[in-house]
């Protein structure tokens, strides 16, 4: 059955499609603006003691794994599939565009203007996500820097000095240690028993010592080629994430420029559409400038 | 019996306030002890030299230990003594056995010299009342 279009339905129609561009054009005059993005994806680590106490390089990969089994990160990578298919749906809509012609073209580029608009609002759905869950990194690493400070703090400033103190006394004596045993104990066959005893457990503390030192858990981060502690590592850990915090507002920034593209885009196509339906005089009623003229000819009649 | 299990308990109890009174004794007490018998040697006048010679050497070699005792002993800063703070700042007299080794002086002359006894001191000294 063929559907007939009449002058009426298809000037019916043109009326339609010339309201949803202009609304599509003033709703894009607020885009992005998606304050309610992702429902209710959250994630919310816990500063744990088992975090605090693990090696320095492995924190990150730890928050990383929790987040990846987050809703957060489902809702993120859910919205990146939908930003992908509808890149390419943008894509086959605008390569389709030249290919066509009259009410087809012109309802193609509609739809690549609707198109162009859900993916602004997509994006700007998932700098919104991005941006929670870079701020939860942020106060994860602060809440785990705090901890990890005031565990330094603990130690008692006279008990620092005193340690201080004993390092000190250890290095001077441990310099003398060799002359030492020549002297007073002559030979090895001398030394008292506590010599002896403590030689061997001090050789096999030296060797846990050394293994522990290269233990792949147990080694400093790296930043810019230098060894960092724990304080400084997670310093830099929160430094990094406020920069991400950081380009979430560019990104935003040309996301808005995106939209008034779009929303522009959709104006014009709404001034095409109008100038066609009025034909090729443009379709303006143009006001009679010889309305008083007319009028004369009723009172001389 | 009531007599009998009372005076058990009072042993008992004496026994651990005992034991207990043992526990305190630390590295750095043990060492202390060991100093002031140096010094009782080094000052006893009945001690003929070689004799005084051979009780020095002896506790030399207790001292070195001792000292190596206290140096390692992790325990030892978290007691917030005094004597304890009083010690690990006087290297020179709390580990004299090493600090003489390392002045290359005899363990009598270091600690003499530690105490303000130096032989450019004694000799300079004059005998007089003291108003």
């Amino acid at each position: 059955m063929t559907k007939i279009s009449t002058p009426e339905l298809l000037t019916k129609c043109n009326l339609h499609r010339t309201m949803l561009v202009g609304g599509l054009a003033l709703a894009l005059l607020s885009v992005p603006n998606s304050g309610h993005a992702g429902g209710n994806a959250d994630w919310s680590p816990q500063a744990s003691e088992r975090l605090v106490r693990l090696p320095s390089t492995y924190i990150q990969r730890s928050v990383d794994r929790d987040f990846a089994g987050s809703n957060l990160a489902a809702a993120i990578d859910g919205l990146a599939k939908q930003i992908i298919a509808k890149e390419q749906s943008i894509r086959d809509l605008m390569a389709a565009v030249p290919m066509s012609e009259g009410k087809v073209r012109t309802e193609l580029q509609h739809q690549v203007l609707v198109e162009k608009r859900a993916l602004v609002q997509l994006m700007g759905e998932r700098i919104e996500l991005q941006r929670r869950a870079t701020k939860t990194r942020i106060s994860l690493y602060t809440s785990l820097l705090s901890r990890v400070v005031s565990q330094a703090d603990l130690v008692m400033p006279k008990e620092a000095v005193l340690s201080q103190a004993q390092d000190n006394a250890r290095k001077r004596l441990d310099r003398i240690a060799t002359k030492v045993d020549t002297t007073i104990f002559g030979n090895q066959a001398r030394q008292s028993k506590y010599a002896q005893e403590s030689s061997k457990y001090e050789m096999a503390i030296d060797k846990l010592a050394q293994k522990i030192k290269n233990h792949p858990m147990n080694r400093l981060p790296i930043v810019d080629g230098e060894k960092v502690d724990r304080k400084i590592y997670l310093r830099r850990l929160i430094q990094d994430q406020e920069t991400e915090f950081a380009f979430y507002t560019q990104q935003e920034e040309l996301l808005g420029y995106m939209g008034k593209l779009v929303a522009l885009d959709a104006m014009a196509l709404n001034e095409k559409i109008e100038q066609a339906d009025a034909g090729p005089g443009g379709g303006a009623v143009k006001p009679p400038t010889n309305v008083v003229v007319g009028a004369i000819k009723l009172f001389l009649n | 019996m009531i007599k009998v299990n009372l005076a058990k308990a009072v042993i008992f109890g004496g026994a651990l306030t005992l034991m207990s009174m043992m526990a305190i004794a630390g590295p750095l007490e043990n060492l202390e002890r060991e100093r002031a018998h140096l010094v009782r040697v080094i000052m006893d006048p009945a001690l003929v030299p070689a004799e005084r010679q051979s009780r020095l050497e002896q506790a030399a070699r207790r001292l070195v230990d001792m000292e190596r005792m206290v140096i390692r002993d992790k325990d030892l800063v978290k007691t917030s003594s005094p004597a304890v703070g009083s010690a690990l700042t006087n290297y020179e007299l709390t580990f004299l056995a090493h600090a003489s080794v390392e002045k290359s002086v005899s363990l009598t002359e270091h600690w003499l010299n530690a105490v303000g006894l130096s032989t450019s001191a004694l000799m300079s000294a004059q005998i007089g009342r003291r108003w």
